[in-house]
C-alpha cells in the first residue's frame, strides 16, 4: 500500500480543491451575477412545502402553475395584506397537469387554489416535457428515500450560501452550454442568465440585473424564442380540457375554491400566444367548462399595461402591484 | 456495529425490505450449519436445494414476476386464449441480485466442502449485509471476507487514505463522467423516435459504453474504498475491460465477481469444458444467456447475453483454426479495438427499451437509414474525446493496477489529481442519479 497516501496529502489536496472553488464561486457570484439562495429547481424544497398541505384549512391558499405564477406573486406581500401566507407550489418550466391531480386526489385541502395559466405549458398532454417535469417533483415527494431526506436535512442550510449551487449551473448543463460551433439544424443552447432569487418559502423575486440590464434581457428573450412558434398539442385540446375540468369540479365538490390567473406577457409571447392558443378556444373555454372565475391580465386596467422585462415575468415592483390586484379581485369575488 | 450500520444503511432506502434480507440470511445460515455437520448425501442435497430455492424464489418473484406473467400472457395469446394478468406493482428490492448470489455461494461452497463456515450467526449476517458491497457488489466469496472479520481490524493510515482516494475516484467517475457527460447523450439517442445519422447513433452508443463502465466501475471503487477505510479488502471488480483482446479476456476484466460466480457455480457445474467441445459451446451459451437474464427481466438482456455467448463460441472456434504468431503492438491495439466495438454492438441491446429501439439504433449506426442529427457538437466532441482516452487508457493499463500506478505517481501529481477530482465533486451537482446496477 502506497505510503504517499496519508492525512497530510489528503488535507493538501482538499485545500487546493477549496482554493479552486473560491474563484469558481466568485466568478458565478460577481461576474455572472448569480445570487446565493435557494435553488428554484430543487425538488426537495417543493416536497417540503407539499408536505404541509394537509395541515392547511379553508382559509389557506395554494398557488400552482409554472414560472409566471411563481415569479409574479409575492407571497410575503400577500401575507402582509391578508394575514395568511400562501404555499407556493408553482414550479418553473412545468405544467400543473400532475401536481394539480396530486393535490385534488391525494390531499384534504379545501381552501383557495390559485392556478396560473401559461398556455404553452398549461395546455399540454400528460407525457409532455412540461408535464413530465411536474410529475418528477410529485414523484419525488412520494418516493424520496430516507437517505435523500437526510441529505436534504443536512445541506438545506449550507447550499443556499453558495451562488454556484443551482441546477442551471450543474456540470451537465455547463457541458451542454460550452460554446462549440453548432451543427446544422442542431443548436446549442445558451447558458441561462441569472433571473431570480428564491427564499426558503419558495418566494421568488426578480434580480435587479434582469430588471435593468438589456443584455441579460436579450439573452433571455433569445432563449424564449423558438425556431418556430407552435402549439404542439392542439389536436389534444379536448383531452387536456377534460383533465383540468374534471379535477376542478372534483376539487369544488370537496369544498375547495379555485381561481385561474393569466399573468402579463409581452413581446413574442403577446404576439404568438393569442394566435396559437386563441382565447375563446382555450382560456374562455376552460373557465366556462369548469365554471370558474378567471383573471386575464388583459381584462383589468391595473394589469394590462404591465411589461415583463424579458417578455414573461414581472419585475419586483410590478409583481407587487400584480399581487395586490389579484388579492383585490379575489376579495371582490368573495374567494378570499 | 458494522452489522447495525449495514442494516441502517439498507433501511434508509426502504426499511420493510430489511425483512427480506434477513430471511435470506437466516435460511442460508441454517442451511449452512446443517451442511457443515450433515453427512447424509441426500439430506445435504436437500439443504442445498432449500437455500437455492429460497434465494432464487425471492429473485424470481421480485425480479421476474411481471416478466413471467407477460410472457405467459403472450404464449396464451398465441393459442387464442385471452388472459389479463393482475397488475402487480412489485418493488424490486435493491441489491437482491447481488446478495442472493452471495449467500448462495456460501451454501454451495459448504456443500462442496470448500470453505469453513462462519463462526457465528452475526459473522454470517455481516458477510451478507456488509454495507459497502451490499447493493451492487462486488459479489464476495465468504472465504474472502469472513476471515477478515476475525482479524483485529483497524485500517492503517495508508489503507484509510487509499480508501479515501479510491472513493474519490469512484464518485468522480460516476458523477462527472457517467452522470454529467455520458448519460444525457445516451438518453437522448436511445430516446429518439426519429432515425438518426450514423454519427449520432455511434456517439450515443459510445456514450452508453462509457456511462455503464464509469457508473459501475465507479460504484465498485466506492465500495472497495469504503471497505478499505474500515480495514477490509474487497476484490477488484474491473480491470480495464475495454483494453481486452478477445471476449474470454473481456470476461476476466468486466464485472469480475459476477463472471467468476457464473463460471464457478454455473459453467463448471454444467461440465465446463471437460465433457466435449460441443458441450463446451452449449455450456458457454447457457451461462451467458443466464448471465444476460440476471441483468434484467427483458428479452433484450437475454439477447445481450446471447451475443456474448456467440462471441465466446466464435472466438474458441477461430482459435482452433487461426494461429496468430507474435502479436505486434499495432495488432494487439487493432484486436482490442475490434473487441471494443463488438462489445459496443451488444450494449445497444442492453440499453435499448425494446428490440425495435435496438434495431433502429443499429440501422442508424450502419447507414441503413437516418437523416436526423440530434446531438449538439459539444456532446459529440466530448464523448468521442473521453471515450478515446478511456479506450487507450484501458489498453495501456492492461497489465497494471490502479493501486500500483498510484504508488508510482509523484506526490505533487497525486495531490493535483486528487484536488481536481475533489473540486469536480464539489461543482458537479448531479440530481442524485441512481447507479445503473442498482436496478439489477
Amino acid at each position: 500500500m502506497s505510503e504517499k497516501l496519508n492525512l497530510k496529502l489528503f488535507l493538501i489536496s482538499l485545500l487546493i480543491a477549496i482554493l479552486l472553488l473560491i474563484p469558481y464561486e466568485l466568478y458565478w457570484r460577481y461576474v455572472e451575477r448569480w445570487p446565493a439562495g435557494y435553488d428554484s429547481q430543487n425538488l426537495d424544497y417543493w416536497a417540503d412545502w407539499r408536505g404541509r398541505v394537509d395541515d392547511l384549512g379553508k382559509d389557506d391558499v395554494i398557488i400552482m402553475g409554472s414560472s409566471r405564477g411563481h415569479f409574479d406573486i409575492n407571497i410575503h406581500l400577500w401575507d402582509s395584506i391578508t394575514g395568511t401566507r400562501p404555499i407556493m407550489l408553482a414550479y418553473a418550466g412545468s405544467s400543473p397537469f400532475h401536481p394539480l391531480a396530486d393535490i385534488v386526489d391525494n390531499s384534504e385541502f379545501d381552501g383557495l387554489l390559485v392556478l396560473s395559466v401559461a398556455p404553452g405549458l398549461f395546455f399540454t398532454v400528460k407525457d409532455s416535457w412540461g408535464a413530465g417535469k411536474g410529475r418528477d417533483f410529485v414523484d419525488h415527494y412520494y418516493k424520496r428515500t430516507y437517505a435523500q431526506r437526510f441529505s436534504h436535512w443536512i445541506f438545506q442550510y449550507i447550499d443556499p450560501q453558495f451562488s454556484y449551487i443551482q441546477e442551471d449551473l450543474s456540470l451537465r448543463i455547463l457541458i451542454e452550454r460550452l460554446p462549440f460551433e453548432n451543427r446544422d439544424s442542431v443548436q446549442n443552447q445558451a447558458l441561462w442568465p441569472p433571473m431570480v432569487h428564491m427564499d426558503q418559502y419558495r418566494n421568488i423575486r426578480m434580480l435587479k440585473g434582469m430588471e435593468t440590464d438589456t443584455v441579460l434581457q436579450n439573452r433571455q428573450t433569445a432563449i424564449w424564442t423558438p425556431p418556430v412558434w407552435k402549439n404542439r398539442y392542439k389536436d389534444s385540446v379536448d383531452v387536456i380540457m377534460d383533465h383540468y375540468v374534471g379535477l376542478i369540479k372534483k376539487f369544488k365538490e370537496k369544498g375547495g375554491r379555485i381561481a385561474l390567473i393569466r399573468p402579463p406577457v409581452t413581446g413574442g409571447y403577446l404576439e404568438n400566444e393569442p394566435i396559437l392558443f386563441p382565447r375563446d378556444k382555450y382560456w374562455d373555454r376552460l373557465l366556462r367548462a369548469s365554471n370558474s372565475p378567471g383573471y386575464h391580465f388583459m381584462d383589468h386596467e391595473d394589469t394590462k399595461n404591465l411589461i415583463p422585462p424579458e417578455w414573461s415575468h414581472l419585475n419586483r415592483k410590478d409583481a407587487d402591484l400584480y399581487t395586490k390586484t389579484i388579492i383585490k379581485l379575489l376579495r371582490e369575488d368573495e374567494l378570499l | 456495529m458494522l452489522l447495525i450500520a449495514s442494516y441502517v444503511f439498507y433501511g434508509l432506502w426502504n426499511p420493510p425490505l430489511i425483512l427480506l434480507l434477513w430471511i435470506s440470511t437466516v435460511v442460508d445460515w441454517m442451511a449452512g450449519k446443517r451442511l457443515t455437520v450433515e453427512e447424509n448425501k441426500r439430506k445435504r442435497k436437500m439443504w442445498l436445494i432449500l437455500s437455492i430455492c429460497v434465494n432464487l424464489g425471492f429473485l424470481v418473484f421480485f425480479k421476474y414476476g411481471n416478466f413471467l406473467l407477460e410472457n405467459f400472457q403472450y404464449l396464451l395469446a398465441l393459442i387464442n386464449i385471452e388472459y389479463t394478468p393482475p397488475a402487480w406493482d412489485i418493488l424490486l428490492p435493491m441489491g437482491i441480485s447481488f446478495y442472493t448470489f452471495q449467500t448462495m455461494s456460501y451454501t454451495i461452497d459448504l456443500y462442496k466442502r470448500k470453505i469453513q463456515p462462519a463462526k457465528t450467526f452475526l459473522d454470517f449476517a455481516l458477510y451478507v449485509t456488509f454495507f459497502p458491497q451490499l447493493v451492487a457488489g462486488p459479489i464476495v466469496r465468504s472465504d474472502e471476507l469472513v476471515p477478515q472479520f476475525y482479524e483485529k481490524k483497524r485500517a492503517t493510515q495508508n489503507q484509510f487514505f487509499m480508501g479515501v482516494m479510491l472513493l474519490t475516484i469512484g464518485l468522480f467517475e460516476k458523477t462527472v463522467f457517467a452522470d454529467s457527460l455520458f448519460s444525457p447523450v445516451s438518453d437522448e439517442v436511445f430516446g429518439a423516435s426519429a432515425a438518426l445519422l450514423p454519427l449520432d447513433a455511434w456517439v450515443g452508443v459510445l456514450a452508453f459504453s462509457g456511462q455503464i463502465f464509469f457508473d459501475f466501475a465507479g460504484y465498485s471503487l466506492c465500495a472497495i474504498g469504503i471497505a478499505l477505510m474500515l480495514g477490509i479488502a474487497l476484490p477488484d471488480n474491473f480491470r480495464y475491460p475495454y483494453g481486452s483482446i478477445g471476449f474470454s479476456e473481456l470476461w476476466q476484466r468486466w464485472h469480475i465477481s459476477l463472471s467468476s460466480w457464473l463460471r464457478d457455480y454455473l459453467y463448471i457445474s454444467l461440465g465446463g469444458n471437460k465433457i466435449s467441445v460441443r458441450r463446451t459451446y452449449v455450456n458457454l451459451m447457457l451461462t451467458m444467456l443466464l448471465g444476460g437474464l440476471w441483468h434484467g427481466a427483458a428479452w433484450t438482456f437475454v439477447f445481450w447475453g446471447f451475443l456474448h455467448g456467440l462471441y465466446l463460441v466464435v472466438e474458441r472456434l477461430l482459435k482452433n483454426y487461426i494461429k496468430i504468431g507474435k502479436q505486434t503492438l499495432a495488432m494487439r491495439l487493432f484486436l482490442a479495438f475490434l473487441t471494443f466495438n463488438c462489445v459496443n454492438i451488444t450494449w445497444v441491446f442492453f440499453r435499448a427499451k425494446s428490440f425495435e429501439n435496438a434495431m433502429s439504433i443499429l440501422k442508424s449506426m450502419f447507414f441503413i437509414h437516418g437523416e436526423t442529427p440530434i446531438l449538439i457538437s459539444n456532446h459529440i466532441v466530448l464523448v468521442l474525446g473521453v471515450v478515446s482516452l478511456m479506450f487507450f487508457g484501458h489498453f495501456a493499463m492492461r497489465n497494471h493496477s490502479l493501486v500500483e500506478v498510484i504508488g508510482r505517481t509523484p506526490v505533487w501529481l497525486l495531490a493535483l489529481g486528487w484536488s481536481i477530482m475533489i473540486f469536480g465533486l464539489m461543482i458537479v451537482q448531479t440530481s442524485g442519479q441512481q447507479f445503473i446496477y442498482f436496478q439489477f
